[in-house]
């Protein structure tokens, strides 16, 4: 119960408080037996770390409490002289604890024990819950609930926006001694931040501790730090006259547009459900049979009956409570069925429709048939289903049999269960996603909420810098950088009581206010998402989730075309090879269509060469079946009867899931012979790569794949005439592949109006360097450099970028001044550079000859030795860049580097050598002043030792210290109190010091 | 070293049979065993056919595989050029001074393996260090050198 860890923890405080001087800072970690124990010792580490970093001297002391009422709560600290209780610190949380409340005294509000939020968790029994249920889903019952606290919000603006106001910024403006909580308690702060002093909470704990049904009465009070805009228990928006009400915008630490974009969210997915209404009773009029809605509406009563009443009750939720929907679902269906009812001679006996529908079906083949067993197929997770449902019906009717097992599985997941996903991309991995979705599902099911809320693992959503990402569906509303321990909060507040906890809202960088829904967010407004649409909504292990977003329906309409037909189609689109060198895609098709052979075969290029792609692998891993299919209409199209996916064996969760799509793919009957009951048979093998650079050559691919040591091959033959075992083959990147089936399915001249007036679509880019987002994202061609650095990727982290380098470490560097430059090939080539999709930002102290040099390194470590020139020219270049580099240069060097350059640019046979010289001779030409510079011994870009001295300003230098946490060699000391100095025999000149300086104190000469 | 090969063939028997499965069999064994030994190799060239000579041609060529075994904890520090630029480098030269082995050395009580590799896709939450398939992101080389002097030895 939470009154008893309100009391444990005022004990606990209070026998600290006598012991510990009260004066003097001090960091006192609580301990008890068990995981607290545990717990403390990585904490311990882990402030020990920061004090040093953060160059501060407090007593950090381990004190040993009677924990047993505090479980759940562990690890607890201490901080003095702020006299403030953290619960649940996590090792991320010592940094800020340490800046904030022992140099600062500022209370981290989130991380204050908040017996409100946890209150519910400890409170109600499991029949209490099940009354709450079926009291918040009894139809209009929810709405009414809500509305008054709706109702109130605005009533109360004063008081509301001012508590809003000292909440957002994380508790700064909360003072913390005792005199100064009792008013905030007045001013409705409950909580969190009172707990400074151990009396009030023994005050607070009064109020909440009323039953959760009477809670009504205190919810606004409850709620003042959230934004209630969901409906509970659905994650759906409210309506947009209730959301207007909320007057969002007034509120200071929310992004204006807020409302509107809310509302537009609200809309579409009210068009979305329309939509899939639409597509229900769609699939019902195209099949006129009257039993087929039934079975839909069957699934539902199933679905209640089968379940307990909680969950019945909101299984039923969705059908009589959003009742802007629901008409129209039923309007559509006398609609829609009318005139196929006339078709079909109204028709209603079962026996009666292959008859007229489909004359030349054998029974077996009976839509009949079908109907019961796409039913049975509803469990998106039953492959067997799936396949029977696609195995009944003959070639023309794949794509109703899709379209109808799409609306199965959307009525089963979309419609009715509310999602949380959680993004399992390897950046999120990285940081905890794994920790967060089990903390997730482990509260789910302590609530019992299995049924009704759906948990979710997704690939990556290119907002890395940023994660782990939780998304929650339908609303899209995001939550970044999630901690375990948040996982109670969510599911407690915002899934139960639809209230959005700020805190966990993306921050716009640029005017620091929280931004509430994804699309919202610059880095995914700013994006065009063909590619990416999905990915939210798609668990990369479920091939139902990729069938219910319309998954293979390509496929399926392609199966129907000739192949002429598909090559037209993608012609049109005026898709090129995304791998860089922008080669149209429908040429090489069409070239490998017109080669006579019993035998070809069609390649993924899944190396992801250069360096910081983190786009390819991340596809691959968030939407294997999109690649997959793309391959499949590709290998129809040229009539390739066996595929390759290429994946680097570094790739692993690439490879995992790409194996996993392949495997499902062949269950499902739509890999093998004869895909989808036509005469196509077609084979895939995932096929293990090494790690190697230079295999994201096209022919060099090929013999890595035939077991060769990776040497590119001289062309022509091009592979699409003489590739693989000397057979046509058709090699694409992973991108080419993944942008086919979208294609198909809308038709060339759709794609092509997203692009530019050469290229069609969207591509993806991988954004790397000190941007405020790194990550991946999709951009349209034609996006200019601009808005892809500065937009999508935020700009700079500290200061001004000087550059971005684009095609990778090999390609050219375009200066800021620049930027209006349009992403895509010919303009790239024009601007001296590459088209490739890695986009890499240079911070304002980047010297470009030393980041020209260590990419030739990495390019000498990857070269395969095949050209002499390429072999030895490029060691022979990084010798005279090091001359240049350690001033010892003279002019004649960069007339021999000049000339080494072009031989082995004209000289090498594949693009990385040709590319090598190509980033040389591409510096030299946008940046000569910076090679002039070093022959007189200066380094604008600040990194070569001998050329540079930084130093501090002692006019400007306020000694915040923040140089010194980022030095990696401890090269900056403290010249007196106040002033820091950077001793240069041990500085390195990695310019990081530089970069943090927010006095602009340092500068280098 | 006494290598199960009842591993190496069942590798070789569902990778090997498809054409071009030889290096992914290979890749299977590296990534099994940490190294290729000479008993998979001869293995492999047997059940293959394929001559060793042109094996270890293969092998030498992708700087994937190793012909030495490794440790027990692998720890990989991530060179690509944000992780580099980012100080993975200097991370790199910390724990190879700490650890007193040089990159793609195994230490002499055989419990750690320091391992220099080219860019993992990590790059937005770099420098990133790997230790057994575990990534650390924004590592820093105090970070890295407290957590292995905290685990020295035993298992991580």
């Amino acid at each position: 119960m939470d009154a008893d860890i309100l009391t444990a923890l005022q004990e606990a405080e209070k026998s600290i408080f006598s012991i510990v001087e009260n004066d003097s800072p001090a960091i006192i970690i609580c301990a008890w037996q068990g995981k607290a124990a545990a717990d403390a010792l990585t904490l311990y580490s882990a402030v020990q770390q920061s004090l040093k970093q953060n160059k501060l001297s407090a007593r950090v002391e381990v004190m040993q409490i009677d924990g047993s009422n505090l479980t759940g709560l562990e690890p607890v600290v201490m901080l003095l002289p702020a006299k403030v209780t953290y619960v649940n610190v996590g090792e991320k949380d010592v940094d800020e604890i340490v800046q904030k409340t022992l140099r600062k005294g500022k209370v981290i509000s989130r991380l204050v024990f908040d017996p409100n939020a946890s209150q519910p968790s400890r409170r109600i029994t499991l029949e209490e819950l099940q009354a709450l249920a079926l009291g918040q889903t009894a139809g209009t019952a929810a709405g009414e609930q809500i509305t008054p606290e709706v109702d109130s919000a605005p009533g109360q603006d004063p008081e509301f926006n001012q508590s809003i106001t000292s909440d957002s910024a994380d508790g700064e403006h909360v003072s913390l001694s005792p005199d100064a909580a009792e008013p905030a308690v007045d001013g409705r702060l409950p909580g969190g931040e009172v707990s400074g002093s151990a009396p009030d909470l023994g005050a607070e704990a009064a109020v909440p501790s009323t039953p959760a049904e009477t809670g009504d009465a205190v919810l606004p009070e409850e709620t003042e730090e959230l934004l209630p805009v969901l409906i509970p228990r659905t994650l759906k928006l409210f309506h947009p006259k209730k959301i207007e009400r909320l007057k969002l915008e007034d509120r200071s630490n929310i992004e204006k547009g807020t409302a509107e974009s809310l509302k537009a969210e609200y809309t579409a997915h009210e068009t979305f459900l329309a939509e899939r209404a639409a597509v229900i009773s769609g699939t019902n009029a195209a099949n006129p049979d009257e039993a087929e809605f039934l079975t839909v509406s069957e699934l539902f009563t199933k679905f209640d009956d089968s379940n307990s009443p909680q969950n019945a009750s909101v299984g039923s939720e969705p059908v009589t409570g959003s009742s802007e929907t629901n008409p129209e679902t039923e309007g559509h269906l006398p609609q829609s069925a009318g005139p196929a009812e006339e078709a079909a001679s109204a028709g209603t006996a079962e026996e009666e429709i292959p008859a007229d529908e489909q004359p030349g079906t054998t029974k077996e083949n009976a839509p009949g048939r079908i109907i019961p067993d796409t039913t049975a197929a509803v469990n998106k997770k039953d492959l067997s289903g799936i396949a029977q449902a696609l195995e009944m019906a003959t070639l023309s009717d794949q794509m109703a049999a899709l379209e109808k097992l799409k609306s199965e599985l959307v009525s089963e997941f979309s419609g009715v269960t509310p999602q949380i996903t959680v993004c399992a991309g390897d950046g999120c991995c990285a940081q905890g996603a794994l920790a967060v979705f089990e903390a997730f599902q482990e509260r789910i099911e302590h609530f019992g909420l299995g049924v009704t809320v759906e948990l979710k693992k997704t690939g990556c959503r290119g907002l890395c810098g940023q994660g782990p990402l939780v998304m929650l569906m339908p609303a899209t509303i995001l939550y970044v950088q999630v901690k375990p321990a948040d996982a109670e909060k969510i599911i407690q507040e915002t899934f139960l009581k639809g209230n959005v906890i700020p805190s966990l809202l993306y921050q716009n960088p640029q005017s620091g206010k929280k931004i509430l829904l994804e699309s919202a967010i610059p880095f995914y407004k700013l994006q065009t998402r063909i590619l990416t649409k999905d990915l939210s909504r798609i668990d990369p292990e479920s091939i139902g989730d990729y069938l219910a977003v319309g998954g293979y329906e390509a496929l399926a309409k392609a199966l129907t075309l000739p192949s002429d037909e598909i090559i037209k189609q993608i012609e049109n689109s005026r898709l090129r090879g995304r791998g860089g060198a922008g080669f149209p895609t429908w040429k090489k098709w069409d070239v490998c269509r017109k080669e006579h052979s019993g035998l070809k075969y069609v390649v993924v290029n899944g190396n992801a060469a250069d360096p910081g792609s983190m786009d390819d692998p991340a596809l691959m891993a968030a939407n294997p079946h999109l690649i997959l299919e793309g391959l499949i209409i590709g290998a129809y199209a040229v009539q390739a009867t066996r595929g390759f996916i290429y994946v680097r064996t570094q790739f692993k969760s690439a490879l995992k899931q790409m194996e996993k799509a392949v495997e499902d793919a062949y269950h499902s009957g739509l890999l093998g012979k004869k895909i989808l009951n036509s005469n196509f048979n077609f084979d895939v093998i995932v096929h293990l790569g090494a790690n190697s650079y230079i295999s994201g050559e096209e022919t060099s691919l090929l013999n890595a794949i035939e077991g060769n040591w990776s040497e590119p091959r001289p062309r022509p033959p091009y592979p699409a005439k003489s590739g693989l075992w000397g057979k046509p083959t058709l090699v694409n990147n992973v991108k080419t592949w993944a942008s086919i089936p979208a294609i198909i399915r809308n038709g060339g001249e759709w794609y092509a109006q997203t692009g530019s007036k050469k290229s069609g679509g969207t591509t993806l880019v991988s954004l790397t360097g000190p941007v405020k987002n790194p990550g991946y994202a999709e951009v349209r061609l034609g996006t200019p450099l601009s808005t892809i650095i500065n937009g999508i990727g935020g700009g700079a982290v500290h200061g001004k970028l000087k550059a971005v380098q684009t095609g990778g470490i090999t390609g050219g560097f375009v200066p800021e001044e620049n930027w209006d430059v349009l992403y895509d090939y010919e303009t790239l080539q024009k601007a001296g550079t590459d088209f490739g999709s890695v986009l890499h930002a240079c911070p304002e102290n980047t010297c470009i000859i030393f980041r020209t040099m260590h990419a030739l390194e990495e390019i000498r470590d990857e070269a395969c030795g095949r050209c002499s020139s390429c072999r030895i020219g490029i060691p022979q270049m990084i010798k005279l860049m090091e001359y240049i580099v350690n001033n010892n240069s003279e002019r004649q060097d960069l007339i021999t580097l000049k000339d080494l350059a072009n031989t082995v640019r004209d000289s090498s046979m594949c693009k990385l050598g040709q590319n090598a010289s190509m980033v040389v001779l591409a510096s030299m030409n946008d940046y000569p002043k910076e090679y002039e510079a070093h022959l007189r011994g200066k380094c604008p870009g600040g990194n070569c030792p001998d050329m540079v001295q930084y130093r501090v300003d002692p006019e400007r230098c306020t000694a915040c210290g923040k140089c010194q946490v980022v030095c990696p060699v401890t090269a900056i000391f403290e010249a007196d109190e106040e002033k820091r100095m950077i001793e240069s025999s041990i500085c390195i000149r990695c310019g990081y010091c530089y970069n943090v300086c927010d006095d602009n104190a340092i500068y280098y000469q | 070293m006494n290598v199960n090969l009842n591993n190496v063939d069942d590798i070789i028997r569902s990778y090997g049979k498809n054409p071009g499965g030889l290096i992914p069999v290979l890749l299977k064994i590296e990534e099994l065993y940490g190294y290729i030994s000479e008993e998979a190799l001869s293995e492999v060239s047997d059940k293959l056919s394929v001559p060793p000579l042109r094996l270890k041609k293969i092998i030498s060529f992708y700087n994937t595989f190793s012909f030495t075994p490794k440790a027990r904890n692998v720890i990989r520090v991530c060179q690509g050029c944000n992780c580099s630029s980012g100080g993975g480098q200097l991370t790199a030269a910390k724990i190879s001074e700490f650890l007193n082995i040089k990159p793609g050395e195994t230490s002499p009580d055989e419990s750690f393996t320091l391992e220099l590799v080219p860019c993992q896709r990590l790059c937005a939450v770099g420098p990133v260090v790997i230790i057994n398939d575990k990534v650390y992101s924004h590592s820093t080389a105090d970070k890295i050198q407290q957590l292995l002097s905290e685990y020295d030895s035993s298992e991580l």
